[in-house]
């Protein structure tokens, strides 16, 4: 294409003339052929590759947080079968208590006399027990929160957000878990025996555990059904939806008697 | 290249909307040639954001990673070509206000738009226009205001029509082409002044 055969945007409009202005088409039309020539570039050839290479990696890394989920899901039920074991033998058999006596016990009574676990109960700053038990109950509020919303999207609420947009928002709840888990082993290390004694914080544990396994399979679901180009779950999404829910009902309520029990 | 093939008298038979829902469905082809169609729109939108063409081609790999990325919530109130091109734009005016490009600028300032004419021009125009006048253009374009420079630069890059211009830049076609006008007279005054006439 020959840049002369191109016509500028503007080449045909009329303008008002200023004072003093001289007006001069040669002079316009060479800046035209400057201008046009100086925007006239393509990408190197060596561009394309470099673009279609970028996106295929963008493409499997999209993929890469699915190929972690049976792990999550595998390890998320051990922890949650290995628990409620332990309430089930703490509760029914007392040939257990005395083998956490001997082993479990000492451990436990080890990390409550750290320097930090004492520092944590004792000191009077916002940092200590008031400041991880806030960020712990801050990122189970961002946990239980995203969850609930996901599960209700999943039950056919708010049916015009689309599905792809959803899965956006697990890795903020990621983030949210981490923060709960970590300023949460934090505050068991406070109060070791005594918690560890309570079979509900053991049960509470187990739902968080089965809560993140659920979410897992939740996430998978989404995956199948933005792949699908679905926005209407399955039967299968649904229960596990419902599922979620009363998991983290049960999660809530066993924490919040743990103080009291 | 590939985009000057297609934009020829034979008009691809798929469509861009044909082509993201191929994509959507796993087609990684079809996505291969939504690049090879839009690739060089992109890189000169990005150019004339940032007048550098390594810069400009870092951001036509970012936008096509994004909008790869983002290709679900693409809800074709507007064509493909005009959402790639609003985020090729917004990459490139924040890759434009960044500190590192900021300091580049300063430490390369004669490293402007390119020194070089596309290969693709005819040899007679590259005589005519060679010579000082494009070299006082190139070097008065800079002493631009963003806002005239910009659309003036768009549009010059041949790609784009009044209202694409509109989208991608958020302002009334009248106002683009009363921008574009007028970086035009500026430009031409600042020539006069030079000697040119």
């Amino acid at each position: 294409m020959n840049v002369t055969d191109i016509r500028f945007p503007w080449r045909d409009e009329r303008r008002r003339m200023r004072p003093g202005e001289v007006r001069s088409d040669s002079l316009d039309t060479k800046i035209d052929q400057a201008v046009r020539l100086v925007m006239t570039q393509d990408p190197s050839p060596q561009a394309y590759p470099a673009v279609l290479d970028a996106v295929r990696k963008a493409a499997s890394a999209r993929s890469e947080p699915e190929t972690a989920l049976p792990w999550v899901v595998a390890l998320s039920a051990s922890i949650a079968t290995l628990l409620l074991a332990a309430v089930a033998l703490q509760t029914f058999g007392p040939a257990v208590e005395q083998v956490q006596v001997g082993i479990g016990s000492r451990f436990l009574i080890q990390l409550s006399d750290t320097r930090f676990a004492h520092w944590i109960n004792e000191t009077e700053s916002l940092f200590g027990y008031a400041g991880f038990l806030f960020l712990h109950t801050f990122g189970l509020a961002i946990v239980v929160g995203i969850s609930i919303a996901v599960d209700l999207r999943l039950l056919g609420f708010a049916p015009r957000v689309p599905i792809s947009s959803v899965r956006t928002l697990f890795p903020p709840m990621w983030v949210g878990f981490w923060m709960s888990a970590v300023s949460g082993a934090i505050l068991f290390m406070a109060d070791a025996t005594r918690k560890a004694e309570n079979p509900l914080f053991e049960i509470k544990l187990a739902l968080v555990a089965l809560g993140v396994m659920v979410m897992a399979l939740i996430y998978r679901q989404i995956a199948a059904m933005d792949r699908h180009q679905t926005d209407t779950s399955s039967v299968r999404g649904r229960l596990l939806a419902i599922a979620s829910l009363l998991i983290w009902l049960g999660a809530i309520a066993a924490g919040r008697l743990v103080a009291y029990v | 290249l590939p985009t000057d093939v297609l934009e020829g008298p034979s008009k691809p038979r798929v469509t861009d909307d044909e082509l993201v829902e191929r994509s959507l469905g796993g087609d990684s082809l079809a996505f291969d040639e939504l690049v090879r169609r839009h690739a060089a729109a992109v890189y000169r939108a990005a150019l004339a954001a940032l007048r550098s063409p390594p810069d400009a081609e870092d951001v036509m790999q970012e936008t096509f990673v994004l909008a790869f990325q983002k290709l679900r919530l693409f809800r074709h109130e507007a064509s493909f070509k005009t959402w790639l091109l609003t985020i090729a734009w917004r990459r490139a005016l924040r890759k434009r206000a960044g500190p590192t490009f900021r300091v580049k600028r300063l430490m390369a300032h004669d490293a402007d738009l390119p020194a070089t004419i596309s290969s693709h021009e005819p040899s007679a125009e590259q005589a005519l226009i060679a010579g000082e006048l494009y070299r006082d253009v190139r070097r008065l374009i800079r002493t631009l205001p963003a806002r005239l420079r910009d659309p003036l630069l768009l549009a010059a890059s041949g790609r784009f029509s009044h209202e694409e211009l509109s989208d991608i830049l958020g302002i009334p076609t009248g106002t683009v082409k009363w921008r574009v006008s007028e970086a035009r007279r500026l430009l031409r005054l600042k020539l006069a002044r030079l000697g040119h006439s």
